[in-house]
């Protein structure tokens, strides 16, 4: 048989084809660490090359990745980042939380009764296209100048990504799932209990990895009025000093920060919460 | 004539499945009905096939005995009592192979949900040894412990015969159960229904359109008319003990008389 094989192939017992240069490359780079590779690779050029841009330009406007690292210390140093970055954490956390576990109930009760749907879809449809920004101000004079209006809005911005995700997630539960469960002998509640809501957790999951975006985003206008601290806070009080450095800094820790919770969710989906996400994909 | 002695479980377990003068329509009263006028006996402890062409309503008294679909004149009744809802007295083995099992819980949980809710019922204490027996009799003890996802097609539908018959209905309903398998495995799931249908007795009312798998299977064969209307065309008694030759003189008898009707309502479906 192998001698068969190896005659077909044309090639001599015990040798593979040379691949050559190109085929070792590309060989080189597939898989899980030559994609980090790529991805190192990309990065390292992009900040060569805003290094090479900022010389020409005023570093006022455009400060090079020498500079923006300098101002990283300095903030750094005077414990400014660091406290910037627990507030507006804190913030986003509170306000992701609260608004996911408002949506949570009521996008499983609208995707499970008809005439939850029919009361709350009006409402849904209708806030979901009004801005968090357009309610700032408004959110000010109601819930005052304090920490509750700022995670009001964080609330506001996550919880309709997250109603609608889990509301389409729970009325789209297989209904051989659900029949299956009635003729082993479930009742409604552990219908359920035991089926709909671990059958939507899939949908509950990607909801809130969307609404954590959703959450850094408003954070900065959250911040931009009547806050003395945070990230947003710092980016807007360092157009004041013509800082633009510290607004780098400001931008890279939203940018870094929204990376890391977003692995760290989905660390979280690979580990404890892997068995009810088999249906979701790896991205 | 001893089509009852051809294998039969007389004596177990197992209730009567009757349609009397059934219509059933989807939708409003304006909506043409499916199934007109339908009336069938099932015997207790009877297994009994359902086959007929594409869209003629097979899978559609299987939902009415178990529940989940209510006629709109008429009655479907489960021992004499009328079916009014689903209820684990009649439990369903899915065509679905990815639906109906819970994918968040392992195959030994996927077999304990039934007996769990029922031990919630009864008051009774669930018995985790019940749950080994039947993972070893559809052959997953070694894979107990895997998600839904991890499995075979072959393998699903195994946990959906074990996680069903574990809570002993009477009457066992099967849609199409092995449609989308391979014919190897098909071929081994077929033989261990009717062995364990043997053994533990109950009503089977078993939905294929596999006219060898009728015949394999079924003591009674109910051939169904093309649509628009569901009916029943004709029973033929299959007497030949199990487990059965399929190159058999007898089986080819029987195959070559339920095929021949098949084709002519295929036939007649198509020039309507």
């Amino acid at each position: 048989m192998a001698e068969l094989t190896d005659s077909a192939t044309g090639a001599a017992p015990g040798t593979t084809p040379d691949p050559g240069g190109a085929g070792r490359l590309r060989a080189g780079l597939s898989g899980k660490r030559g994609a980090m590779l790529i991805s190192a690779l990309a990065v390292a050029i992009t900040i060569v090359a805003w290094q090479i841009g900022s010389w020409n330009y005023n570093p006022q406007l455009l400060p090079g990745p020498a500079k923006v690292a300098r101002g990283t210390g300095e903030l750094s140093n005077s414990g400014l980042l660091w406290d910037s970055i627990a507030v507006s954490l804190e913030r986003v956390f509170k306000g992701w939380l609260l608004g996911s576990g408002i949506a949570i109930p009521l996008g499983l009760l609208a995707g499970v009764s008809r005439f939850a749907r029919a009361a709350l879809d009006p409402f849904i449809h209708f806030f979901r296209f009004v801005p968090a920004l357009a309610l700032t101000s408004l959110f000010i004079l109601w819930f005052g100048i304090g920490e509750t209006s700022k995670v009001n809005l964080v609330a506001y911005a996550a919880l309709f990504v997250v109603l609608i995700t889990t509301a389409t997630g729970a009325s789209s539960v297989h209904p051989d799932k659900v029949n299956s469960a009635q003729t082993l002998g479930a009742g409604r509640r552990d219908v359920f209990l035991r089926v709909a809501l671990p059958a939507t957790f899939p949908s509950i999951f990607v909801g809130m990895r969307l609404a954590l975006a959703n959450a850094f985003l408003v954070i900065v206008a959250a911040e931009a009025i009547a806050a003395q601290e945070g990230i947003g806070f710092l980016i807007w009080n360092s157009r004041t000093f013509f800082r633009t450095d510290f607004m780098f800094v400001g931008i890279f820790c939203f940018g870094v920060l929204g990376f890391v919770c977003d692995r760290l969710w989905k660390l979280l989906g690979n580990t404890l919460l892997r068995r009810y996400l088999t249906g979701v994909g790896s991205y | 004539m001893n089509g009852a002695t051809a294998g039969s479980n007389q004596g177990a377990r197992g209730r009567s499945v009757a349609f009397s003068g059934v219509e059933l329509r989807y939708g409003g009263k304006e909506s043409p009905p499916v199934v007109v006028d339908l009336s069938l006996q099932i015997a207790a402890g009877e297994f009994f096939v359902i086959v007929g062409p594409s869209g003629c309503g097979k899978s559609t008294l299987l939902r009415l005995v178990a529940g989940f679909l209510e006629p709109n004149e008429g009655t479907v009744t489960a021992g004499g009592v009328a079916v009014t809802g689903p209820g684990p007295d009649r439990a369903m083995v899915f065509q679905s192979v990815d639906g109906p099992l819970m994918d968040w819980l392992t195959v030994r949980q996927n077999v304990a949900f039934g007996l769990k809710m029922q031990a919630k019922r009864t008051g009774q204490e669930f018995d985790p040894a019940v749950v080994d027996h039947w993972l070893q009799l559809v052959g997953l003890t070694s894979a107990a412990g895997k998600l839904p996802h991890e499995l075979s097609g072959g393998m699903k539908q195994r946990v959906q015969i074990a996680r069903i018959l574990a809570v002993k209905p009477d009457v066992v309903l099967m849609d199409e159960p092995f449609a989308a398998l391979d014919a190897q495995t098909r071929r081994i799931l077929q033989r261990q229904v009717v062995e364990l249908w043997q053994t533990e007795g109950g009503t089977v009312v078993y939905v294929t359109h596999d006219i060898r798998e009728a015949v394999l299977l079924g003591q009674r064969i109910g051939v169904m008319r093309a649509g628009p209307h569901s009916d029943f065309r004709s029973l033929h008694t299959v007497d030949i003990g199990y487990p059965r030759d399929e190159f058999s003189p007898e089986f080819a008898g029987v195959a070559r008389a339920v095929e021949a009707e098949i084709v002519e309502e295929v036939t007649r479906a198509w020039q309507n």
